[in-house]
């Protein structure tokens, strides 16, 4: 992994189009600000680690259907 | 064309009716082949699954958000909008995946992360919404006992 030390209004460029700016320094956060291409998805990784969890619960051998069949609209 | 599921056996398919998510669904990046099917033949319940092509097993749980939640309101941006090659709302359909352990009461679905599919093109991708009122794990159930509730 690249490691590379970056100071308030600075920003790192990747691949020509993205750019990564930290925008402000507070305590132990720090906000960051993306330019990119529209068709750059951007999330945090949390977010997107939830919702892997939750297909993989949402598949359906997991699941009592039998009870949610039985229901109209 | 014919496909193996776990859940239903042999399937007798339309090649027509493939949905393709370009980019596979979270989790299940390899899959990009889908077939949609009702939960209920005569189309009464507002419950789908979207059973992969290519691994048996993976059978996705999906409702209809609208049908539990009125007020669901989906922004799609242009990006989205040009990745599904969306010409017209109407061509949209948006399913939310639903969990339970346990207890159906329990049931939530992911109103954070709706699969929408393009109808007219059978392409379909997982998007995430910025709304930060659209939970992951939004109980399906309980949120209609309290609209009652309120109603009363």
């Amino acid at each position: 992994m690249l490691v590379l030390g970056r100071k308030k209004g600075e920003s790192i460029i990747i691949d020509d189009d993205i750019e990564i700016i930290v925008t402000a320094i507070e305590g132990d956060t720090i906000k960051l600000g993306f330019k990119a291409p529209k068709h750059i998805t951007i999330h945090r990784k949390e977010i997107y680690l939830e919702i892997q969890e939750e297909n993989r619960l949402a598949t359906s051998n997991v699941i009592n259907l039998s009870d949610f069949l039985n229901m109209k609209k | 064309m014919k496909i193996q599921t776990t859940r239903f056996g042999e399937l007798e398919i339309a090649d027509s009716s493939v949905i393709t998510f370009n980019k596979g669904i979270p989790g299940f990046e390899e899959s990009k082949k889908y077939v949609l099917i009702p939960a209920d033949d005569k189309g009464e319940t507002p419950f789908f699954f979207l059973q992969s092509i290519d691994r048996e097993e993976v059978n996705f749980f999906l409702v209809d958000p609208f049908s539990f939640f009125k007020e669901y309101d989906i922004k799609l941006q242009d990006q989205m909008v040009e990745k599904l090659e969306l010409e017209s709302p109407s061509d949209a359909i948006v399913l939310t995946t639903v969990t339970a352990k346990g207890e159906i009461k329990d049931a939530t679905t992911n109103l954070k992360a709706p699969l929408i599919i393009n109808s007219n093109r059978q392409l379909g991708m997982q998007i995430v919404l910025d709304n930060k009122d659209y939970m992951i794990k939004q109980p399906l159930f309980q949120h209609s006992e309290k609209a009652v509730a309120r109603q009363v």
